[in-house]
């Protein structure tokens, strides 16, 4: 398994990254679930993978998330997702987000426990639904232009100039 | 019609040996709080519908969502697998969500079959590595059976011509004989695989065999470039990995080949 520090994991995340053409995201249907996945190789040359996933019984049931693949081993580190509001324990630390947006991210600690990297979250108030998620998740991540479902966000609308 | 949800709980609860929590949703409809979780510590999902004495547990189709943020959970063979985990604890599958339905007398054996096929399914995350690994053959060979050997009847395993390779040392994993050129056909997995392909298709090359490459990678980014560009310098077309969409474009390529 990949070894990073926490350090490391703060900079991929923040490393910039483009998201190719205008942002928009076309959802498409996989058997209960909608789905999209976008590679992005950001200037570096590093290689990162986004994926969206939303229930289709439950549209607050959704998840955000990027993955960081090391080109020289092939191995992937899920390092950030946006999930939807319901229960989340931080098995290490005993506490319980209890149906309340949160924030999954890659640790140093939870490698070392032989854990899920992403196992531990915190809870969040910057977004409510998929689409407040998306925004978010593209500014922690820094990827440009913002990503989008239906109507552009205002900061896309800017870049392309097409309000 | 009145359901003892306290009655309830207490016989989910002894069922799987752990505190379970019934949530009302709706009129018949509830969540059901359990301690099982996927390793990245999402708790599973569970409702549960009670009508006319009878039970139905669902996933809503979450669980393969959360498993597919890994895996390509539509491959042929992993479904196959997925068919056997579900078929041990007698649980139904439609278009991705899990689901069983019991009487209310026999509510707790269907549900812990239900966590238990739950938590297997979630499981195949785990397996991602591995699995893909031993399945990438099999869906390569599914994929020869049902999409080229339609329109390609002579397709051989494991080939070689006397002519050239007596032995068979240096056989071809799939080759296709419409007449014509042969195409020969390798998925690569490994570098030690793409070295195969490489030193087969020079000693047919060096004996003055007229053949076509074509090579399928699970992932072309875990092959050495070495025998990757030596393939490449032989002409052998490829397609870089095997999902949904390169599959397509892997069939074209060797239907195309007799076209000509």
């Amino acid at each position: 398994m990949l070894e990073l520090t926490d350090a490391d994991i703060k900079a991929l995340i923040a490393e910039p990254k483009t998201w190719p053409g205008r942002g928009r995201i076309e959802l498409r249907r996989e058997m209960r679930h909608k789905r999209a996945d976008k590679e992005l190789e950001a200037p570096s040359g590093r290689l990162f993978r986004v994926f969206i996933r939303q229930l289709a019984e439950d549209p607050l049931d959704f998840t955000v998330g990027l993955v960081f693949r090391d080109k020289a081993t092939g191995e992937s580190i899920r390092l950030i997702r946006c999930n939807g509001p319901h229960r989340h324990p931080n098995r290490l630390e005993g506490e319980m987000i209890d149906k309340a947006c949160h924030v999954h991210m890659a640790t140093e600690k939870y490698m070392q426990a032989n854990r899920k990297e992403n196992g531990w979250a915190y809870e969040s108030a910057d977004y409510r639904d998929l689409d407040t998620a998306i925004s978010h998740f593209a500014k922690v991540t820094n990827i440009t232009p913002i990503p989008y479902i239906g109507k552009p966000p205002a900061e896309t609308l800017e870049l392309f100039d097409e309000r | 019609m009145n359901v003892d949800v306290q009655k309830l709980q207490a016989q989910l609860a002894d069922a799987v040996s752990a505190r379970v929590r019934i949530e009302p949703l709706g009129r018949n409809t509830y969540r059901l709080i359990t301690p099982f979780e996927f390793d990245d510590g999402d708790s599973l999902v569970a409702y549960m519908e009670v009508t006319d004495g009878h039970a139905r547990f669902t996933d809503h189709g979450h669980t393969l969502m959360h498993v597919s943020y890994d895996v390509d959970i539509t491959r042929e063979a992993r479904t196959k697998i997925l068919d056997r985990v579900l078929a041990t604890h007698q649980l139904k599958f439609d278009d991705g969500e899990i689901s069983t339905e019991c009487d209310l007398k026999s509510i707790a054996t269907a549900f812990w079959d239900f966590i238990q096929g739950l938590l297997r399914t979630a499981d195949i995350a785990q397996w991602k590595v591995e699995r893909a690994a031993s399945l990438f053959f099999e869906e390569f060979a599914l994929f020869m059976e049902q999409r080229i050997k339609p329109h390609v009847p002579t397709v051989a395993m494991d080939w070689h011509d006397n002519r050239v390779d007596e032995s068979g040392l240096y056989a071809i994993p799939w080759a296709c004989l419409n007449g014509g050129d042969p195409l020969f056909v390798f998925p690569i997995l490994t570098t030690a695989h793409c070295d195969q392909a490489v030193i087969s298709c020079l000693k047919y090359e060096t004996a003055d065999y007229k053949f076509k490459s074509f090579a399928a990678f699970e992932d072309i980014d875990k092959i050495n470039s070495r025998p990757r560009n030596q393939l490449l310098d032989i002409g052998t077309k490829t397609v870089t990995s095997f999902d949904a969409q390169r599959r397509e474009r892997a069939e074209r390529l060797i239907l195309d080949h007799f076209a000509r």
